[in-house]
């Protein structure tokens, strides 16, 4: 390794990627309480999905119980939206849980995306059960799909969150985002450090061309008075 | 990453509010209220009434209160960090 691809790696914190720096940092910085917080979450999010299918197996809810019947079709929507919610909450904590804190970036990114890919997965099939149990009430007549403020805000969401899921899939999945501009310009980088024995290398970052062992300052000097 | 980041709360935080959103509408049509009573006097004191409202509805309000109390520790976890 060159003395300037190291210089580039302390710049990152000894890791090619600032944001992987900052994340070590961000777990070390963790707190006792966001321990605590994050354990009751994963806790919180087992009991509101046990809480939703007790409340979906009560009589009231058309006769209770999960089924592709008439009736009990509608039983999917609030279980699979309260799942899509609870692997959102683990999509959002994924690059904090203690487990994955150790693994390699890729692994927790892989991780992230996956349960977004499976969160959208569980709320387009609870989508697809309320509107199908509008349509099929099973005597006749129909329920009205979109005509209550929560079914406009829950099809804006969903809307939002296919954007998000399409725009963070291109950009940070397959690397056509912000990742791929920082190797562009790490690239763009190496031959301007390399020829740094240049006037306008010396310039741009004088101490480190004074790093070199090889180069001897004065001669700038002496050339820009030529 | 920033827009990325926000856009991902956003989303989450919506969603935990339409989660609330359907409960209360769903309650609505069952019509939760107190069943099988009929007050005669001001409801100055609404827990010793907590068992007569219908179980669909506690249980439905339980999820929402789980829901917003989810919504909150993530927002407390994801808080911008010096």
């Amino acid at each position: 390794m060159n003395t300037a691809e190291s210089l580039l790696e302390d710049k990152y914190g000894s890791t090619s990627h600032p944001e992987q720096a900052n994340q070590g940092k961000n777990s070390v910085n963790a707190t006792k309480l966001d321990s605590v917080i994050f354990l009751l979450s994963l806790l919180l999010s087992v009991s509101l999905l046990t809480t939703v299918f007790c409340w979906v197996d009560l009589e009231d809810m058309g006769g209770g119980g999960l089924s592709m019947d008439a009736g009990k079709q509608f039983n999917w929507h609030p279980v699979m939206m309260v799942l899509s919610f609870d692997l959102m909450t683990l999509a959002i904590l994924s690059f904090k849980l203690p487990l994955l804190q150790s693994m390699d970036r890729r692994i927790r990114k892989s991780a992230h995306g996956l349960s977004w890919f499976a969160a959208i997965g569980c709320a387009i099939f609870g989508l697809v059960a309320v509107w199908q149990s509008h349509d099929n009430t099973g005597n006749g007549t129909f329920i009205p799909n979109l005509y209550s403020f929560h079914s406009w805000v829950g099809i804006g969401t969903f809307s939002l969150f296919l954007g998000q899921f399409v725009a963070g899939s291109l950009l940070y999945g397959f690397q056509l985002g912000e990742d791929s501009t920082r190797k562009v310009r790490k690239r763009l980088k190496r031959p301007m450090i390399n020829s740094s024995a240049t006037k306008e290398g010396a310039q741009l970052n004088p101490i480190q061309s004074y790093k070199r062992p090889n180069i001897n300052p004065p001669s700038y000097f002496c050339r820009n008075r030529n | 990453m920033g827009i990325h980041k926000f856009f991902g709360s956003l989303v989450y935080f919506l969603f935990g509010a339409t989660i609330m959103l359907g409960i209360q509408d769903k309650e609505g049509f069952i019509g939760c209220s107190y069943r099988d009573v009929t007050l005669t006097e001001k409801d100055s004191n609404p827990i010793t009434h907590f068992f007569d409202i219908p179980r669909v509805c506690r249980v439905g309000n339980f999820v929402g209160l789980q829901a917003a109390l989810m919504c909150c520790f993530v927002a407390f976890l994801n808080r911008p960090k010096q």
